[in-house]
Formats: C-alpha cells, sequence, structure tokens
C-alpha cells in the first residue's frame, strides 16, 4: 500500500479526482468534508479504479473483490462493445484512413493508419452518434480543404468496406454501395478516380499486421495500381501499398476523353458483385483492375450545377 | 510481504522505525476509515493519534491471536475514536493565534478554489474535466515530466496559446516541428499538454506550485 498526496481538483457524485504534485491525476473514494483545494493524503486503497500499487496489499479481500469486480465488468463491457464493430471501411486518399462502423453505419472509431492521417483527423471533429455516410463527405471534403485532393492533381481515393459478419460478402457489397450511392450524391470541387473493392474479414487482419489500411493492403496483394499511377510499374518501384501515398504529380497523360454522354458523375455503382462492374453511366478504365477493383471516375460539379436536383447526372468539369 | 515483523520491530528500535514507515499507508488508511475523512495533512492530529497507536501496538503485538493488521487496526481505531471522543466534549477552545491561523488557511483555500473553478472551466471549453484526465494523463513519470516540460513551453508561445484558445486545440503538427516532439507523444497526451499549457499562460499559481516539484526536478537533470 502505498500513500500519496493530492489536491482535490474536482468533486463527483461517487468520487473526487486529485492531482498529486508530481502531476498525476487519480480517482478516489468520496469522503466526509472534501473540499475542492484540499490537500489529502490517500493511499492506494482509496483508488476508486484499480489500484495501480503491486506492493503488498494489507486488505487482499478487498483487492480481490475489486479485480473481479472489474475482470467481470470488463468482460461484461467487451461483451456488449463487441457488436459495435460491425464492418471496416477503409478509405485511402492519402491520408489513409480506417472507419469502424457499427450495424446501423454509426461511426464508432477513426483509426489514422500514416500521419496525413494524424493530420486530418486533427483537425476533424467526430461527434457523436455521426454516420458512415457524413464521415465520408466529411473527410473528403476535409482532405480537399487541406490540399490533399485538388484539382492540380490526379486525385485517387481508394474506398473498401469489409464487413466483419458470417454473410459478409453480401454485407459488404450492400454498404459499398451505400458508399458508392453517396459519393455519387455529393457534389465535389475537384475531379477524383474512385476505386472500391470489398474484401474479407481474415484479410483485415493482415492488414493490422503489416500496419496498412485494409484497402492499401489489397492494392499491395494484388499488386495493383489504380489508375494515373500504372505508369511507375515501368520505373524500377517495387510495387508497394504506398503508390497512394506518392502526391499524385503524375501527369494526366493518357487520360481518356470521354464521350459527352460520358462525362456524367458517378451513378448507380451497385455492381460489384458482377465479373466485370461496370457501374453504369460512368468512365471506366478497365486496364490492370483485377475483378475485386470497380474503378469510378467522379468530376467536380459544374458551377451551373443546380444544388436541388439531388443526382449530378451529367454534369461534366467546372469549365 | 513486509521486510521486518512486527516481532523483530517490538526488540529493535531501528527495525520498528523502518517498519513504522512502511506502515504509514497503512495507518493513514485506518484512520481515515475511522473518520471518514481524508487526512489533510502530515500534522493531522488523528494521523498522530494514529502513528501513536501503532506503534502502540507493536509492543502490546504477541502473535499469537491474529496477523498485526488486523490488531493494529483495532488499536489505532479505538485510539482514534477515543480522540474523537474527548474532543466532542471538550468542545473547541481557539486560542487567538488558532484564529489567525485559520483565517489564512481560508484565505488560501479561496485563492485555490477560485483557480481551480476557473481552471475548471477552461477545462470545460475545450471540451474535457478533470475527471477525463485521469485516463488520458501520461502515467510514467519520465511522460509526465515531458509533458509538463512541453507544456511550458508551449504556454510561453503566444502564438501557439492563441490559437489554442482560438482553436480549442493543440496545434500539433507546429508543436512537433519546432520542439522536435513525436507526433505520437503530442497527439496521446494532448489533453494533458494543453491543460499544463492552460495552467502556465493563465498563471495558476497556486497550481503551479503544486506541480512546480516535478519541474524543478528536471532542471537538475542534463537539460
Amino acid at each position: 500500500m502505498r500513500a500519496n498526496k493530492g489536491k482535490i481538483m474536482e468533486i463527483l457524485e461517487s468520487h473526487a479526482v486529485v492531482m498529486t504534485s508530481d502531476g498525476h491525476f487519480n480517482r478516489i473514494k468520496r469522503k466526509d468534508s472534501m473540499r475542492i483545494g484540499a490537500d489529502v493524503i490517500y493511499t492506494s486503497g482509496d483508488l476508486v479504479e484499480k489500484p495501480s500499487s503491486k506492493k503488498g496489499w494489507v486488505f487482499g479481500l478487498k483487492a480481490q473483490v475489486a479485480v473481479a469486480t472489474f475482470v467481470l465488468l470488463t468482460l461484461v463491457m467487451s461483451q456488449i462493445a463487441m457488436p459495435a464493430a460491425y464492418a471496416v471501411v477503409s478509405l485511402d486518399i492519402n491520408p489513409s484512413l480506417q472507419i469502424t462502423v457499427d450495424e446501423s453505419r454509426k461511426v464508432v472509431g477513426i483509426d489514422p493508419m500514416n500521419t496525413e492521417a494524424d493530420e486530418l483527423l486533427e483537425a476533424y471533429v467526430l461527434n457523436e452518434d455521426k454516420d458512415l455516410h457524413a464521415v465520408i463527405n466529411e473527410l473528403i471534403k476535409l482532405s480537399n480543404a487541406m490540399g490533399y485532393l485538388t484539382n492540380e492533381n490526379h486525385n485517387v481515393i481508394l474506398a473498401t468496406a469489409m464487413v466483419d459478419r458470417k454473410n459478409s460478402k453480401s454485407g459488404s457489397d450492400e454498404l459499398m454501395t451505400e458508399i458508392l450511392d453517396v459519393i455519387e450524391e455529393t457534389e465535389y470541387t475537384f475531379d477524383f478516380t474512385l476505386v472500391s473493392t470489398v474484401r474479407e474479414a481474415s484479410e483485415l487482419k493482415n492488414a493490422k499486421s503489416e500496419g496498412l489500411s485494409l484497402g492499401r493492403y489489397a492494392m499491395a496483394k494484388e499488386n495493383f495500381l489504380p489508375p494515373g499511377q500504372e505508369k511507375k510499374i515501368e520505373e524500377p518501384v517495387e510495387i508497394e501499398p504506398v503508390a497512394l501515398d506518392a502526391e499524385p504529380q503524375i501527369e494526366e497523360e493518357e487520360k481518356p476523353t470521354l464521350p459527352p454522354g460520358q462525362e456524367k458523375k458517378v451513378e448507380e455503382s451497385k455492381n460489384i458483385d458482377n465479373e466485370k462492374p461496370v457501374p453504369p453511366g460512368q468512365a471506366i478504365k478497365e486496364q490492370n483492375t483485377p475483378s475485386k477493383f470497380v474503378i469510378t471516375e467522379k468530376k467536380a460539379a459544374s458551377p451551373n450545377d443546380n444544388k436541388g436536383n439531388g443526382k449530378n447526372k451529367g454534369g461534366g468539369k467546372g469549365n | 510481504m513486509d521486510s521486518i515483523s512486527a516481532k523483530e520491530a517490538k526488540i529493535d528500535p531501528v527495525s520498528r522505525e523502518i517498519f513504522i514507515k512502511e506502515h504509514i499507508p497503512f495507518v493513514i488508511y485506518t484512520v481515515s476509515s475511522v473518520t471518514g475523512r481524508y487526512i489533510s495533512t502530515e500534522n493531522d492530529m488523528e494521523y498522530s493519534i494514529g502513528l501513536e497507536a501503532l506503534n502502540n501496538a507493536i509492543d502490546a503485538y504477541d502473535g499469537s491471536t491474529s496477523k498485526f493488521e488486523t490488531f493494529a487496526t483495532t488499536v489505532i481505531k479505538n485510539r482514534v475514536i477515543d480522540f474523537l471522543r474527548k474532543e466532542n466534549r471538550k468542545g473547541y477552545q481557539l486560542s487567538e493565534s488558532d484564529v489567525m491561523e485559520a483565517i489564512m488557511d481560508e484565505s488560501d483555500s479561496v485563492d485555490m478554489r477560485m483557480e481551480i473553478a476557473e481552471f475548471t472551466e477552461h477545462l470545460k471549453k475545450f471540451g474535457f474535466t478533470f475527471d477525463d484526465l485521469v485516463d488520458v494523463s501520461p502515467k510514467h513519470v519520465n511522460s509526465r515530466k515531458r509533458a509538463i516540460r512541453l507544456g511550458m513551453r508551449i504556454s510561453e508561445n503566444e502564438n501557439f496559446m492563441t490559437y489554442i484558445y482560438k482553436e480549442l486545440k493543440l496545434p500539433v503538427s507546429n508543436i512537433v516541428k519546432l520542439f522536435k516532439e513525436s507526433r505520437r507523444f503530442v497527439y496521446l497526451h494532448n489533453k494533458y499538454i494543453l491543460s499544463i499549457a492552460v495552467i502556465f499562460d493563465k498563471e495558476y499559481s497556486i497550481i503551479k506550485e503544486w506541480i512546480g516539484d516535478v519541474i524543478r526536478g528536471d532542471e537538475y537533470e542534463s537539460q
């Protein structure tokens, strides 16, 4: 048992928070005559949460009960928390992010997968109960605002979905369809190539062990490079998942001139199960496209576009 | 697992001293559980009574009936209860110097409370409380030193503080660049670092003084 001296900083219903003179904060039991600012001497036996002391414990039974309660609570909480992680969506812009959602598509967490994502998330506030659709859009728009997606670059966004359930394939497809729908319906001020893919749970584990987002892992695994970056293959560069990391300074050579009728924004990107998943109305590049990756060109909204129209069919590039 | 047993403490004065030192937290805990409040200073009367009772318990313990701690708990509790009863009967007869001391203490504690209240309000603006800081403050003393030192340096930078009060967050990238800190460290402890920066920027002198030991200790180190 150890004794500490702390200053009471906050008194709550069930406990108080003290700050020790070496800048540590502790939760201690509430007792009589507690006053904000008062110095108190307390022991590890007074800590509300799991005692940190590893020294001899006089009140062994209490400690055991506390530990047992803690373990039990942890188990119960983990049981409750488990269903929360229903699916993972990775968004590689670069920044590279991994979004965890629950079954109702509420975002339960966003993990930065590289330093650019750190910076992006620094500027992004994830509110409680925010749904995936809103988050994806906000992240894409924020990436634009922060200069990761600009009209000067050949922008590539890789969206990857994985549902961690028995019927994961159909679940993932459904989720990806929703994501594509959202992107389709949203007006952006910049062009980008959207590469979408659905993956399996086992791949997420491997991606994690490699320290990569699911999407970047999938790309590396299948030696896939998105349009505009294929040229790099000719150079003596290893096909690494960092392909998206490279600032897209590559000139947009051989960018296909789209027939007037096809200069459309993303439409109905729902056929990702097909062998040749070509969503109608989209300009599709098929070279170097393994079946699992679907490529969609999304054009910037024209300034003349009427926002009230909902879908942006026929919306060409700004100029 | 005590290195010295009560029996050894009973016969050897040096062992007794070590034994008592080792049992100070035990005394604090026991006294506090009797009074129902925390001991506020090392000069607390009840605490002194508890220490004295521990000393007596060492002499009285014969090792035949129970564990020393069980025995000592009873001795300490009875002694403190006796003391409290006496105090109640006696009532409070304060001398002039007691009154003056009490007034001084009270004014200090009012300042302290005001500082903490103001600090609490600031934290609220940033979207967290002291209770949140329990979970996010660095657990290791070296990390705390590092975070406190960083918070202090941030507070000295006017631009950073302007950004912090405006954007309600740390300018992580710039901090990383200017202070050559690891991004991971700043992210991991950003709330803690931010709190420290506010303490130093707002000149919360009593809180500053309170955590000053950490920094003062640090000054002796290489930097």
